[in-house]
């Protein structure tokens, strides 16, 4: 076996040196990043095949395997890249996915994936916190019965993200797009005996069809004006294009309405407004799914996006001040929705809405390092949260049952730290970090974004900064009150459920445990540099790969120290203070109730249009599905109906049966019959051909 | 007429003839001094007259005659008549091809299964012709004796309509063709800007080869001709066409015993009953919650 | 005697033996004269291939200035003539399978009469 890899290894490095590949990474590496996409496919293969026939175990253990191992292939290709490349992408070994004309032009798609700084960290979040939410999966899902196909879906769902992460042309990305769109669908739509939860599924296809919508146009704007659709080269291209004043101006709406585009895909996928309403049906899924797919990884993939052609926003003029409005706008929507929800799973699913919000306001402020500083460390927190709720519906359906809505009901718990100690003390640790407290990951990245918001030179800047900074007080009061609800206090559900409840097994707490570490070391990557001088690595690691907007980038000219304290006091002291009030407010007994109360006296009207989410869906359905469903019924009628199924399909049987029963008779079953009307065609034809 | 031109030839000139080749050789060769082309062509005119006349009356024969053992004889000598004329045609090859094959081959297969079925003490085709094709036909009522053999020769009149309205066609075709006789398209040259084409194109010392001959032929199949490709390819798909034909004449021959066909109808019931049988039971994918 | 010798008066011939085969067909019920007149038709065919090919011979073989396309055309002139051997190929594999099925026709209704044949009809 091993002579076999060593033979096959030398092979392809002879034919690589034959054929005169200028690309010097070693073949261990291309390998292995070949590998990182793979391996979770052929996880996918394995049980989508035989699934069906392992123990839920082996099922469980066969993909975390494959997709561990994915994480280590991406380490050894990080190993290699951050060591020995030299800034120089690892690209695997490339082949031509089809070739065509376009506009007159060549145009070559490959099938290849590049590895650069921005791979390091989506490879790593997406293989890494994939590897500790499959494990946390093996306990999660040990008694459903698909088990397998959840696992399969799962796997799946890996190579998809990482295509999209690692692929090299945009078309690649698509691919992986809507692959990640699948998996979400058919992991949101899971258990889908439960018709609420198909329905959910369904809702997060269509919205998200709107989007690729989006994103198909902005794609084929850049290949008509590029003539490629390979990421490095449009950012080479564009990189040029950018000196160029004169053709830049006159062809400024390509770059425009590509990039808005581009955003609309992103504002799909990320669940931004006003395509935002999916992503909260989609707590309908398993929650290890909502912790992979809707909080680490698939919901960020529109913010990567953006990053990845970030050369190419930086052409267009009022599209990014457009993204960081809509960001924030949307930050502050969701956090205000999730004051007041009383689904658990609902409020992290606002939560992160709202997180995303401000990746895509510092996508739009031109700090596209911060917004990859953030995923990366929502990506842990968020991951960790989703995990630990997912522990306690886990515990809590012991008692109420399977699928009960009940369980991840916040009114009917309390006081579970007793019960769930590591559990609780993990989400503690997660919710600090969401609410921005220091020392934790996310008040290293969250405030540098509010802090990009401040130092801003556009005009958005500072109404930026405002909803920036209300959002972060809106979220450490909703998490403070989520903490609160769920492990402090007095138990508020029935006393069986009590009985039943307990702490998780070990493959789950495992991976909250190891999700908390790194929720709290995650952020220390990228010490701002007011607090040790030149500690920033993380921004300095990615600063190379973007390129900045042209109104971003006199930023390090002036000394902004005075400003960054500021800003950073300020919102530490809002963050503590906020977590404080809701803590405290929450944690005593009847909270609750006092609180539903008092909105119901003074705040009525705004206390129900925030659990009623501001009446979107609300109106969406008057606005827009009911007209669609009432044309689609009118075409359903007249046109399926009335003229595919009456006129072509039975009008065509109709004719074709009528016209066999004339030509049976025909059939006489007389061979001299038959000779007769044969020698006469024949003669007839002759003559035809004679004549003519 | 015939006899007059050629005696005198034939006198002068019988110690050069050879059978076969020279006849289709114009011109001076190597080693055979030919006839001359005028003789030649009246030979061949006289050759395909009486071939001509002697296929299409055998040919009528063939169908006229009632039994079918005569039917063949004549078919015979029809065949024989054929290759007559593709030897007037230059056509050596292929008229000592269709006396093997045809004569040979086709007629004794066709004897062979004459001779294999019984048709009645006389051997007689007791069924009369298709006079009115398009009626009805009752064969309970020859069964029963009640058609009478009738007489030697019937006569089909549709059939007949529709026979000679192809061919009409043929002589309205052949108007189109050149009237000149095949004197006027002699000589067949048998010489090239370079000398005469032969056996083997390396060798200039290989006999030279004439239009038709076996040599001729089997160059033309297997060798690439300027811009006609070779029929080799072609020859070869052939011979699998006719092994094909020998297996499934030998797979309906074949007769199956009584105990075999029983047994093959007790496999057949077998296998539907089974295939009825079988109950696909849906395997259950449920999941979810309860 | 010479005038009867004309590519006109040869493919007349054809169309005889042509005509011939067809009535031959159609007028016949017999299985086995039916088969015969089928290889009339097929030799009429023939003829007209030889005929062709001889034509070909006469008429397209003047005025060749190199050796090579001089012989090219003579060879080509053969086509005619493969295609009649090929014919002759199928009609013996036909000739084959018609008498085999003539025979199980006769095993199964012990009759070579094709208008008794007769179920093959919807």
């Amino acid at each position: 076996m091993g002579e076999l890899l060593t033979s096959f290894l030398l092979s392809a490095a002879d034919t690589a040196e034959k054929s005169g590949n200028v690309c010097e990474c070693p073949h261990m590496a291309k390998l292995a990043l070949t590998l990182v996409p793979l391996l979770p496919l052929l996880g996918f293969v394995i049980n989508a095949f035989w699934g069906k026939k392992l123990t839920p175990k082996a099922s469980g253990t066969l993909a975390s395997l494959s997709i561990g191992a994915a994480f280590v292939c991406a380490l050894i290709v990080t190993g290699h890249y951050v060591w020995y490349a030299n800034g120089v992408a690892v690209e695997s070994y490339n082949v031509s996915w089809f070739t065509s004309q376009l506009f007159g032009k060549e145009f070559d798609v490959n099938l290849g994936l590049r590895f650069d700084h921005l791979s390091v960290v989506m490879a790593l979040v997406i293989t890494g916190v994939g590897t500790l939410i499959h494990i946390y999966s093996v306990g999660y899902m040990a008694h459903d019965k698909g088990y397998w196909r959840y696992f399969a879906y799962l796997n799946l769902f890996c190579f998809a993200m990482l295509c999209l992460a690692l692929g090299d042309n945009l078309v690649l990305l698509f691919l992986g797009w809507e692959g990640v769109g699948l998996c979400s669908y058919l992991l949101i739509g899971f258990w889908y005996e439960d018709e609420e939860k198909a329905k959910a599924g369904k809702k997060a296809f269509v919205v998200n069809r709107i989007g690729d919508l989006g994103f198909l146009v902005g794609m084929m704007l850049l290949a008509w004006h590029f003539g490629t659709l390979d990421t490095a080269e449009l950012t080479k291209s564009a990189g040029e294009l950018a000196k160029n004043t004169a053709e830049l101006t006159q062809n400024q709406w390509v770059f425009n309405a590509a990039c808005i585009s581009l955003f609309v895909g992103a504002v799909g996928k990320s669940a931004q407004i006003p395509l935002y309403v999916w992503l909260p049906d989609a707590m309908a899924g398993p929650t290890p799914v909502s912790a992979l797919i809707h909080a680490a990884t698939m919901v960020t993939a529109g913010v990567y996006m953006v990053c990845r052609l970030s050369a190419v926003y930086a052409l267009s003029t009022w599209v990014l001040p457009a993204i960081a409005v809509v960001g924030a706008a949307t930050a502050i929507f969701a956090a205000s929705i999730g004051l007041v929800q009383r689904d658990i799973k609902k409020v992290l699913a606002y939560s992160t809405v709202s997180q995303l919000g401000y990746m895509f306001m510092a996508v739009g402020l031109g700090a596209y390092t911060f917004a990859v500083f953030h995923l990366m460390t929502h990506a842990f927190f968020k991951a960790l949260l989703f995990l630990g709720s997912g522990s306690v519906i886990h515990s809590l359906e012991h008692g109420y049952g399977h699928g009960n809505p009940d369980s991840q009901d916040l009114r009917l718990m309390g006081g579970l730290k007793e019960k769930m100690p590591v559990t609780c003390w993990t989400m503690v640790i997660g919710g600090l970090a969401l609410s921005g407290v220091p020392i934790f990951a996310g008040f290293f990245s969250k405030d540098e974004i509010i802090l990009s918001a401040w130092l801003s030179e556009l005009g958005v800047g500072k109404p930026v900064w405002i909803l920036g900074i209300g959002a972060a007080a809106m979220t450490a009061f909703y998490t403070a009150r989520l903490i609160a609800l769920t492990f402090f206090g007095k138990f508020r559900g029935p006393h069986h459920v009590w009985e039943h409840a307990h702490e998780s097994p070990r493959t789950m707490t495992v991976p909250l445990v190891i999700l908390a570490i790194m929720s709290v070391v995650g952020g220390l990557v990228n010490i701002p540099h007011n607090l040790a001088h030149g500690a920033d690595n993380f921004a300095q690691f990615l600063s190379g790969t973007f390129t900045t907007p042209s109104f971003a980038q006199s930023h390090g000219e002036h000394d902004h120290t005075s400003a960054e304290w500021g800003n950073m006091l300020f919102s530490v002291v809002i963050a503590i203070g906020m977590f404080y009030a809701g803590f405290k407010y929450y944690s005593r007994d009847g909270a609750l109730s006092r609180a539903d109360a008092k909105a119901s006296a003074g705040l009525k009207p705004v206390f129900t249009t925030l659990l009623n989410k501001y009446y979107v869906d609300e109106l969406y359905e008057k606005v827009i599905v009911r007209p669609i469903r009432i044309g689609a019924q009118l075409f359903f009628v007249f046109i399926d109906m009335l003229l595919i199924d009456l006129v072509f399909v039975n009008g065509s049987a109709f004719v074709m049966g009528a016209l066999s029963h004339l030509m049976r008779r025909v059939q006489t079953g007389v061979v001299s019959f038959y000779l007769y009307t044969f020698s006469i065609g024949a003669v007839i034809l002759l003559l035809v051909l004679l004549l003519w | 007429m015939l006899m007059g031109k050629a005696g005198v030839f034939i006198a002068e000139r019988s110690a050069q003839i050879r059978p076969f080749a020279p006849l289709t050789a114009i011109g001076p060769t190597d080693n055979v001094t030919p006839l001359s082309g005028v003789f030649r062509a009246h030979i061949m005119a006289e050759i395909f007259v009486v071939s001509a006349i002697v296929s299409v009356v055998g040919a009528v024969l063939m169908v006229a005659r009632r039994n079918p053992i005569y039917g063949l004889i004549f078919l015979l000598v029809s065949f024989s008549g054929a290759a007559g004329v593709f030897y007037s045609l230059n056509a050596t090859f292929i008229a000592v091809s269709q006396i093997l094959v045809y004569a040979g081959a086709i007629a004794v297969l066709f004897l062979f299964v004459l001779m294999f079925i019984d048709l009645g003490k006389k051997g007689e085709d007791k069924f009369p012709a298709r006079v009115d094709s398009l009626s009805t036909y009752e064969p309970a009522a020859v069964e029963e004796g009640k058609i009478s053999e009738g007489p030697r020769f019937q006569f089909s009149y549709p059939a007949a309509v529709v026979a000679m309205t192809v061919f009409a066609l043929f002589v309205w075709v052949a108007a189109s063709l050149p009237e000149e006789t095949f004197d006027k398209f002699d000589p067949v040259p048998i010489h090239g800007p370079a000398g005469p084409i032969r056996e083997d194109e390396t060798n200039s010392k290989s006999s030279p080869i004439y239009f038709g001959s076996t040599a001729a032929v089997g160059r033309a199949i297997f060798e690439r001709k300027g811009p006609f490709e070779s029929f080799a390819l072609h020859y070869e798909v052939v011979g699998l066409v006719i092994l094909v034909g020998v297996m499934g004449a030998v797979i309906l021959g074949k007769r199956i015993g009584d105990e075999q066909r029983e047994e093959q109808e007790r496999k057949l019931k077998a296998a539907v009953a089974g295939a009825d049988g079988h109950d696909d039971h849906g395997h259950d994918h449920g999941h979810g919650h309860h | 005697m010479e005038e009867l010798f004309t590519p006109t008066k040869v493919l007349i011939l054809s169309g005889a033996l042509m005509s011939i085969g067809v009535y031959g067909v159609l007028a016949r019920r017999n299985l086995i004269v039916m088969l015969m007149s089928l290889e009339m038709m097929l030799v009429a065919v023939n003829v007209v291939l030889v005929l062709f090919s001889r034509m070909h011979a006469s008429e397209g073989m003047a005025g060749h200035v190199s050796q090579h396309t001089y012989e090219a055309a003579f060879l080509g002139a053969h086509t005619g003539q493969i295609f009649t051997l090929m014919i002759m190929t199928v009609a013996a594999g036909e000739v084959g399978v018609g008498l085999a099925i003539l025979v199980a026709l006769y095993r199964s209704r012990n009759s070579i009469d094709v208008d008794q044949a007769r179920e093959l009809r919807l």
